[in-house]
Parts: C-alpha cells; sequence; structure tokens
C-alpha cells in the first residue's frame, strides 16, 4: 500500500507540476504586483468589414475571427454613436475592437501581456462555457488540477502518516493548519 | 540533506492543507459555474435604515459618513460614489461574502442596503484570491489572507522539491520520466497555440 501511494504521490506531482507553477507563479504576481512591471504591448492595426456583414458586434467578432485569425470569448458587446464597440480575450491577449458603420472599418487595438502576464491569463480562464474550445481545454486542466490537489494531499498525508518519526511534528503542523485556516475562514464567513 | 528537504517538503504540505482543499473546491466550483453572460445576479435582500446627509458636504464626503455611520463589515471611507440612474448616490461593495449596495434615498432620509450573499462555494472561491495586496478591510480577512500567502509559497516551494526529491532518491524510473515530459508537453503545446 505505501509504496502504491508513494508512486501514486510521484505521478500526480510529476502530471501537475508545470501547472502548479503556472498557478504558483501566477498567484505571486497577484500578490506581489510590484515585483512584476512588466505591462501589455499594445498595437494597432485596421480592417475593412462591410457593414452589411458586420450587422451587429456579435456578427463582425464572428467575422474578425473567421477571416483574419483573432480567437478568444466575446465579450463587452456594445453600441456605439460609429457602430459598436466589443472585446475578444483569450490567455495573454485582448483584443479591443472599435467599427464604424459609415467607414466599414474596425480599429483592433491588441494588448499582448509578457510571459508572466499569460501565465495570470491562464490562472483566470476557467470553467467550460466558452466560445472558444481551448479555453474549454483549459477548464478541463483546472478542473483536473483541482481533482489531482485533493488526491496529492491525501496521499501525501498517508506517507506523512506513515513516516512514524514525524507523526507528532506533524500532526501539530496539520493541526496548526487546520485550526488557523477554518478559525479565520469561519470569522470572516461570520461577519456577514 | 535530501533528508531535510524532505522534512521541509512534508511540514510545508501538512501547513498549507488548508489553503489547498479551499483552492481546490475554487477549482470544481469555477469549472462546474454556468455561463455567466446567461446568469441572473440572485435578488438581494433589501433594508432601510435611517440617514440624513448633511446638506453642506460634497459626495465623497456624504459616502464616507454613511459608511462611517453603518458600520458594515468589509466597507471602508474612501471609496467613490457612483450617481444611478436615479441620481440617487450608491457605492457598491464586493465582499468575500458578496455583493453589497449602498444606495442614499435622500428624500426620504434613508439608506437603502441591497445584500446579495454568495454561497459558501462562492465565499470560498473568494477567498482563494485573498492576497495581502490589498489591505484588508477585516482584520479575520487579513489574517486569512496572510495564511493564503504563505500557501502560494508553499505550493512552489512543494513543486521544486517534490521534483527533486524524486530526482534525488528515484531518478531511474523511466514512467515518472515519461510522465513528466508527457504533461510538460501538453502544457507547452497549449502554451504555444494559445498564445
Amino acid at each position: 500500500m505505501y509504496r502504491l501511494m508513494r508512486n501514486a504521490h510521484l505521478i500526480l506531482g510529476l502530471v501537475f507540476v508545470l501547472f502548479l507553477m503556472v498557478y504558483g507563479v501566477s498567484s505571486l504576481r497577484v500578490a506581489r504586483r510590484g515585483w512584476f512591471p512588466g505591462q501589455p504591448a499594445r498595437t494597432e492595426s485596421r480592417v475593412k468589414v462591410d457593414p452589411s456583414v458586420a450587422t451587429n458586434g456579435r456578427a463582425l467578432g464572428l467575422v474578425l475571427m473567421r477571416e483574419h485569425g483573432l480567437r478568444g470569448d466575446l465579450f463587452q458587446v456594445q453600441d456605439t454613436e460609429e457602430g459598436f464597440s466589443l472585446n475578444i480575450w483569450h490567455p495573454g491577449t485582448n483584443y479591443e475592437i472599435r467599427y464604424s458603420r459609415q467607414s466599414g472599418e474596425a480599429v483592433i487595438g491588441t494588448r499582448r501581456q509578457d510571459f508572466v502576464g499569460m501565465l495570470m491569463g491562464l490562472h483566470v480562464t476557467y470553467g467550460l462555457w466558452h466560445d472558444d474550445w481551448l479555453h474549454n481545454l483549459w477548464g478541463v486542466f483546472l478542473l483536473l488540477l483541482s481533482a489531482g490537489l485533493f488526491l496529492l494531499g491525501a496521499t501525501g498525508i498517508y506517507l506523512w502518516f506513515k513516516t512514524y518519526e514525524e507523526r507528532v511534528i506533524g500532526s501539530v503542523l496539520l493541526g496548526v493548519g487546520l485550526v488557523y485556516g477554518l478559525t479565520f475562514l469561519i470569522l470572516t464567513r461570520q461577519l456577514g | 540533506m535530501t533528508e531535510w528537504i524532505k522534512k521541509l517538503h512534508i511540514y510545508a504540505g501538512l501547513l498549507s492543507f488548508t489553503a489547498f482543499c479551499v483552492w481546490g473546491i475554487a477549482g470544481i466550483h469555477g469549472t462546474i459555474l454556468p455561463d455567466p453572460r446567461g446568469r441572473q445576479p440572485p435578488a438581494g435582500a433589501v433594508r432601510y435604515v435611517d440617514f440624513t446627509a448633511p446638506g453642506n458636504l460634497p459626495d465623497q464626503q456624504v459616502a464616507d459618513r454613511i459608511v462611517e455611520t453603518l458600520k458594515l463589515p468589509f466597507t471602508r471611507t474612501g471609496k467613490k460614489p457612483q450617481r444611478d440612474e436615479q441620481h440617487h448616490l450608491s457605492m457598491t461593495y464586493y465582499t468575500p461574502n458578496g455583493r453589497r449596495r449602498l444606495v442614499l434615498l435622500e428624500e426620504e432620509n434613508k439608506v437603502r442596503i441591497e445584500v446579495i450573499q454568495t454561497s459558501i462555494w462562492g465565499f470560498l472561491s473568494n477567498l482563494h484570491a485573498a492576497t495581502l495586496l490589498h489591505s484588508q478591510p477585516a482584520w479575520p480577512l487579513k489574517m486569512w489572507s496572510l495564511y493564503n500567502e504563505f500557501s502560494i509559497w508553499s505550493v512552489l516551494f512543494l513543486t521544486l522539491t517534490g521534483v527533486y526529491l524524486w530526482l534525488a532518491t528515484r531518478p531511474g524510473l523511466l514512467w515518472a520520466r515519461y510522465t513528466l515530459a508527457a504533461s510538460s508537453g501538453v502544457l507547452i503545446l497549449y502554451y504555444v497555440v494559445v498564445r
């Protein structure tokens, strides 16, 4: 049993090692924003789209994805005085699009994050409801990683418990973590 | 050396176990949530409290006075108030427990308090993102943020020491090498395609 658990712990760790680094490093970016001063690079391009095709923001977005290589989730679709505006987002890249019906031109502002910004983009991608199947695939990775965290924890606790000389200090640390964490979770919830 | 790293690996994992459970729940919760574009925000509970806005103060100071008077959890002075469609002064706070909206009804000398309480799963999901970056407005949340941030460091430490322990104790395991190569390949391929 011990051997099985040890191998399971190792294999889970190796399956998720880079995924955990993605989440760990991007969490550091959230917690220590000043350590990662990189700003997204912004470029702008213009494309012509026939107003008879771009009848609304969503139709324009689909044309830009199909014919101009943009990819991601459509959001913030709004009417403007000139036509409409929308955003298309995928991890690490955001396209801000303004369309003029009169000129039939879409101005595409592209904000591209650096490496850590890209990791952050992956961190905030979740769910299985996206327009872009790649986002849904990341949602599956996240689900597997989340389940993997529990399994890593469970196998890790088994392995610790079988390491007899670490039982006392380990019990104290596990207890401290549980009591501290649960106490402040409950107190925060109780605040209402 | 390896023995000490193994000890520290165990200790860090045990200390951070609670945070890892919260992160795991947040990940599963995020996955099973329906499409937010079709989701209607739940109706909030509404109550009213008496409040008379001093006539000689600008919006910001009136907003601060409301916050000081009501003393609601997770609210604090300094938040820029908005004017809603009916031109009422309003402030919205996103707290770990859900959304709180304060609306000043000046003609009635009341403040409307709208409370949308998040589920326990949403609460845990909110807390998984709490860090010390923003000075947290409530001390239990600050204490949780401290633990959460410790656990961020912990997961990085566990990842690196885990790889070290594998290489130091069982470097010859072929299936382990193949597993690492396959999972890394999948992630790198994904990164390249999405990038």
